[in-house]
């Protein structure tokens, strides 16, 4: 990839002030107009000026982030560097395909270089782009013709993970010796409705109002479909920990 | 003997209970109900033990696969989206 270092000198901050979206930590940056000059006449404006709390000093990461919003083009590419791994992730799980989640994560970025002018700071810049993610994916989801406003049984017409499997002992054994790829691999398998609100709620941490207004849906619809899911997910660990039994 | 099959006589009923309540779980988490207010989660030890096992699996999965790092994805991706910005198809 043709990063190359960015200075840290800030001048991106000047280079585009006022502009929409600019960053929040903009506010910081020390307006060069002397102030108290405004004030009442020339004596007034002789006195030295009150003493102002010294602005902090932008981050590397706000730095970066401005120059992008400037339209640097290689601080694009830093940021990809930084957030590629998160946002492929979260593709990847809530679709559970390589090949989709790469187009995705591709298509995360373009929407994320058309918009990033207009992130404003009023949340971290990897939750914002986080959500960014979250919506090409339903929205991907969405053409594709996955209805996310009924996630019931629509999306799975045969939940056969049936209360008569279910009812055992707890197994405690599920997770503390499963490696994280057959953890990945159980929750790519889960049917789409029950993968999209397993890995918001339970992986990304969403509240289930959240996830009701994301995907258009009754909080109530998420709380159960989520129970499902889970139900699912442990029958899919459940079996091979049932077949190393058999052994 | 009789002992023995009243025992598991009970525990017949007591599976027939369980599946019953199971069945009914998903749609009254998704009415809002607390279900510790059932008789039956009051003196059925294996309905309360699935859900704390079901928070107990979410919960280690959450851990698991924060802890390794996330997977990386193919460069191929970054060119593509250099290609598309350069068109101006960004």
């Amino acid at each position: 990839m043709p990063l190359s270092k960015t200075s840290e000198s800030g001048k991106s901050t000047t280079a585009s002030p006022g502009a929409p979206g600019a960053l929040s930590t903009r506010a910081s940056i020390q307006d060069p107009s002397p102030s108290g000059l405004e004030s009442d006449g020339l004596a007034a404006s002789l006195q030295p000026a009150a003493p102002t709390a010294p602005a902090p000093p932008l981050t590397p990461d706000a730095i970066i982030l401005a120059q992008a919003q400037a339209g640097d083009h290689t601080a694009f590419a830093q940021l990809y560097s930084v957030h590629k791994r998160r946002v492929y992730s979260l593709c990847l799980r809530m679709l559970g395909n390589v090949a989709e989640a790469e187009d995705l994560t591709q298509e995360s970025f373009l929407q994320l270089h058309r918009k990033i002018a207009t992130f404003r700071g009023d949340s971290a810049f990897s939750t914002w782009l986080h959500r960014l993610t979250i919506n090409v994916v339903l929205m991907h989801l969405r053409r594709k013709g996955l209805n996310l406003i009924s996630l019931d049984e629509a999306l799975d017409p045969s939940p056969e993970y049936g209360p008569a499997r279910s009812f055992g002992a707890p197994d405690l054994r599920l997770t503390g010796s499963i490696d994280r790829m057959t953890l990945e691999k159980a929750v790519e398998n889960l049917p789409a409705g029950y993968r999209l609100i397993f890995v918001l709620h339970d992986i990304e941490g969403y509240e289930h109002n959240e996830i009701a207004t994301l995907l258009d849906c009754s909080i109530g619809n998420s709380k159960s479909q989520l129970h499902k899911a889970r139900m699912k997910l442990r029958e899919a660990l459940r079996a091979p920990a049932d077949e190393e039994v058999a052994k | 003997m009789e002992q023995r099959d009243a025992a598991l006589h009970d525990q017949d009923l007591f599976d027939e209970e369980c599946v019953e309540f199971q069945s009914k779980m998903a749609e009254r988490i998704g009415a809002g109900e607390n279900l510790q207010t059932y008789d039956h989660m009051k003196t059925c030890p294996r309905c309360p033990a699935l859900l704390r096992d079901l928070e107990y699996m979410a919960a280690s999965i959450k851990f698991a696969l924060q802890t390794d790092p996330d997977p990386e994805p193919d460069d191929l991706v970054w060119r593509n989206i250099e290609d598309k910005i350069k068109r101006g198809e960004a």
